[in-house]
């Protein structure tokens, strides 16, 4: 009686374990096939061009969805993408500078950066101040190419807003 | 309690409310079909009969060329323009004075160098090749449908500067040529950017075709009354000028255009 | 393995071929009957348009509506980013019938978002999903099915916006997709696994275009024959509760439409099946007209780089929108996304509420399918203020939304923007 007992759990033991792991190799295999090995979309780390290429201010790059921001010889770059729902930001020049205070530092700043999907506004350095976006927007690495002297943006680096980058 | 005979006269109640809702639909299905047959492209062709008839010779017959939906496919380009659907005759001989959308292409030095069969209709004039009907492929809907509107005659010049370097173009696009120099006269460069040169004080430049020319023209000539914080002065553009320079701001286009189709100018 | 058994005879127990053979016959013959109930079994009161409208029936008529015309559509449309809209466009101008095809989907689309909510509402203000006094009746299965098909007929109609390519549809799969990502801590990983990248792109317009087509239909098929076969076993429409029970034979003794007692031997379904047929056939016309006197364009194509400004949602999404876009909260240092709260928590609770009220209602039995009940006062109260209050947000972010997301009362023009 008691070895009748034993086979069956053991029986019902191995076939959850069995069928459990085939269960389990399935759902895992099934999941991670929706994840292309490569992208057909622009790098995340990728060459924008030589610096005097570049205009003082925001200059829009379409492709990549972000902002190399010129101020004389410092550079940094800020994602165009809404952190809210992902709407593009556009940049709004100011006529003239305006004063503000940001994470208790006081900036002047040139431009403003606008959602216009929902609204949200955001200071020159990415701080939103009305609207629903809830953090700033990203500011990412930028450095320079060893071979070309072209500048490079890496969107897998999220770094300071206040940290420039001197060519 | 109801008897049968209340039975068998809500029984035929319901079978006279299928039969007539049955008939409600076969109606409908059938003004479905008139809408089809009645398309507005259609009406166009039957007006050409007429029209080919009266201005070259009347017993003349139009045949096939006046059936079904014309269409120029520009592989390369992207491009397929169905407007010789209506304006059927665009290179037909003898109807230069008929009416619109009848009329052959005027100044047919311009379809010599650029042949219809090879760049179609909206590579040059816009408007949306893909529709049927007058209202969506002029484009004269809601800029939120169909962002692109067919080019006004006093403004078409400004597809010539889309492979043509305006300031080559003295003689055959003055009004582009006239508005590439106000450009350069006045400084705009100086603050706004085309491409990767150019000042940063003003707006971008590289891609102003995808705006309405109201308000562009607005723009130029009352700095401030779109961008209230606009630093852009105003220059007294009368609106003479403000439309010359419009054309070559019109010209500033992103729209791709293989290189096939400016191969005659490297040359 | 007493349990092995017993299933392997269950399954297995149907392969001896003349036993099979009498069975599918039989079943083929009562396989109607366990989704359309014959004359015999349908009450005066179950029959008349007064107790359910037919809403039912009505979105039925609609799904096949859009099962064909999808059907159509899918002959002749590309899911590819560069061929979508065009081939949309091709659809509407040189296909005939094409702009039929088109409209007639879309409109029946909106048509059935209407009724499945009509739907719900006739189900929720007749009591239908309580137990009631009958036997072996499970009222809530059933308005937990009707809730799964609500969700399923706004997937389907979000999918099926994002497949044209145009503004609205990019924005919105934009919108959407960005809502996945504010869910904390897998929020990325999810949203990744949708668009098969960091951007919208092919990856995702023909997964999206594959659930479209086949998943959600497929499932959808699946519960609605669900939904009418337990209709069926529990006996019919709620209203049949509180039919008087006969107690010499135990069973209900209400009158049928055949004029016969219910559960009289006599098979006939002649009245009831001509009353769906003119029902179906009134919901084919009303679209069929809609579609010949409403048009409904593409928008622009998709721009990647500039939204429409303002960007809406479809119409049956405007109250979310509006949500995820006043929804942004900070709690202590942390800021909650709006996308999060408005596009995640508030619609999750609303849902679960709604599948949960079976089992906090406390009313009577003979509250069980009987409209504006007085003992149900207060839920249906509820109910209904939630309800206009989603109308409402609708309305307000349809006409008072300019561009900017900036409040305009409805008379003042928007400004123009570029």
């Amino acid at each position: 009686m008691k070895t009748v007992k034993r086979r069956n759990f053991l029986k019902i033991f191995a076939s959850i374990g069995i069928f459990g792991t085939m269960a389990g190799q399935t759902a895992y295999a099934l999941v991670k096939s929706f994840f292309p090995k490569a992208r057909y979309e622009p790098p995340q780390r990728f060459k924008v061009g030589s610096a005097y290429q570049f205009t003082d201010g925001p200059n829009f790059l379409a492709k990549h969805r972000i902002f190399v921001i010129k101020e004389g010889n410092k550079f940094h770059a800020l994602s165009s993408v809404c952190t809210h729902l992902g709407c593009n930001v556009t940049f709004n020049k100011l006529a003239k500078t305006k004063n503000v205070t940001v994470r208790g530092k006081e900036i002047e700043e040139k431009w403003e950066f606008n959602c216009a999907c929902h609204g949200s506004k955001f200071y020159g350095d990415g701080t939103p101040y009305t609207g629903p976006a809830p953090t700033p927007l990203p500011a990412y690495e930028v450095s320079v190419s060893a071979v070309d002297r072209k500048l490079i943006v890496d969107k897998n680096i999220v770094v300071d807003s206040g940290q420039r980058f001197t060519v | 309690m109801t008897n049968d005979t209340d039975m068998k006269k809500l029984a035929e109640r319901e079978t006279l409310k299928i039969l007539i809702l049955g008939f409600v639909i076969l109606v409908l299905v059938g003004v479905m079909m008139w809408k089809e047959a009645r398309s507005e492209w259609r009406q166009y062709q039957q007006g050409f009969i007429k029209v080919l008839q009266e201005h070259t010779d009347p017993s003349s017959d139009p045949g096939k060329v006046a059936s079904g939906v014309k269409q120029i496919y520009l592989p390369r380009a992207n491009r397929v323009d169905r407007c010789q659907t209506c304006h059927l005759g665009i290179d037909s001989k003898g109807l230069e004075k008929a009416p619109l959308p009848y009329l052959t292409h005027p100044e047919p030095t311009i379809t010599w160098i650029h042949p219809i069969e090879r760049f179609g209709c909206t590579l040059c004039h816009e408007g949306q090749g893909y529709a049927l009907t007058k209202a969506e492929a002029h484009g004269d809907v809601s800029r939120r449908l169909w962002p692109k509107p067919i080019l006004p005659k006093e403004f078409l010049q400004a597809s010539c500067g889309k492979c043509h370097n305006p300031d080559l173009m003295e003689q055959d696009a003055p009004k582009l040529f006239a508005g590439k120099r106000l450009y350069k006269e006045k400084g705009c460069i100086d603050c706004h950017k085309i491409g990767s040169v150019g000042g940063s004080i003003g707006s971008e430049h590289t891609d102003l075709a995808r705006f309405s020319i109201s308000y562009l023209l607005e723009s130029v000539m009352n700095p401030t009354a779109n961008d209230p914080g606009s630093a852009m002065p105003n220059l007294g553009f009368t609106e003479e000028k403000a439309k010359a320079l419009l054309v070559f701001m019109l010209s500033l286009d992103k729209t791709y255009i293989p290189y096939k189709y400016k191969t005659v100018l490297q040359q | 393995m007493g349990v092995w058994n017993r299933l392997s005879d269950k399954i297995v127990s149907g392969w001896d071929a003349a036993a099979s053979l009498q069975k599918s016959d039989a079943i083929d013959r009562i396989f109607w009957i366990h989704f359309i109930p014959t004359d015999n079994d349908v009450t005066r009161e179950s029959y008349s348009i007064r107790y359910s409208l037919y809403l039912g029936t009505i979105v039925a008529v609609i799904f096949t509506i859009l099962c064909a015309t999808g059907f159509m559509q899918m002959m002749r449309y590309v899911p590819s980013v560069e061929r979508a809209y065009w081939s949309v466009k091709d659809l509407q101008f040189i296909y005939p019938f094409g702009w039929f095809i088109r409209d007639l989907h879309r409109i029946s689309a909106y048509l059935m978002i209407v009724f499945v909510v009509l739907h719900l509402c006739r189900t929720f203000y007749t009591g239908a999903f309580k137990k009631g006094g009958r036997k072996k009746t499970n009222g809530w299965i059933n308005w937990m099915t009707g809730i799964l098909l609500l969700v399923l007929t706004l997937a389907m109609a979000f999918t099926g916006y994002v497949l044209p390519w145009d503004q609205v549809g990019f924005w919105g799969a934009t919108i959407g997709t960005n809502i996945i990502k504010s869910i904390p801590v897998i929020g990325d990983w999810l949203r990744y696994f949708v668009l098969g990248g960091n951007e919208l792109g092919q990856n995702f317009l023909i997964r999206i275009y594959a659930v479209h087509v086949l998943l959600l239909p497929l499932l959808t098929v699946l519960f609605i024959s669900y939904h009418f076969w337990r209709n069926r076993k529990d006996g019919g429409m709620a209203c049949e509760d509180n039919l008087p029970v006969d107690t010499a034979q135990g069973t209900e003794s209400g009158q049928t439409v055949s004029g016969l007692q219910k559960d009289e031997a006599l098979k006939r379904t002649p009245m009831f099946l001509k009353r769906l047929i003119w029902v179906s056939l009134a919901t084919t016309a009303f679209a069929i007209l809609l579609t010949l006197f409403v048009s409904l364009p593409l928008n622009a194509p998709a721009n990647p780089v500039m939204a429409e400004n303002p960007a809406k949602a479809p119409w049956f999404l405007l109250w979310l929108q509006e949500l995820v876009a006043s929804t942004t909260i900070s709690v202590g240092q942390y800021r909650i996304n709006g996308g999060f709260v408005g596009g995640m928590v508030i619609p999750g609770l609303l849902l679960t509420w709604l599948a949960l009220v079976p089992f906090f209602d406390n009313s009577p039995p003979e509250a069980t399918g009987v409209w504006f009940h007085r003992s149900r006062l207060r839920q249906n109260i509820l109910f209904t203020i939630i309800l206009l209050a989603i109308i409402c947000l609708i309305f307000f972010t349809y006409f008072c939304r300019g561009p900017n997301w900036v409040f305009f009362w409805p008379w003042e023009v928007w400004p123009e923007v570029h």
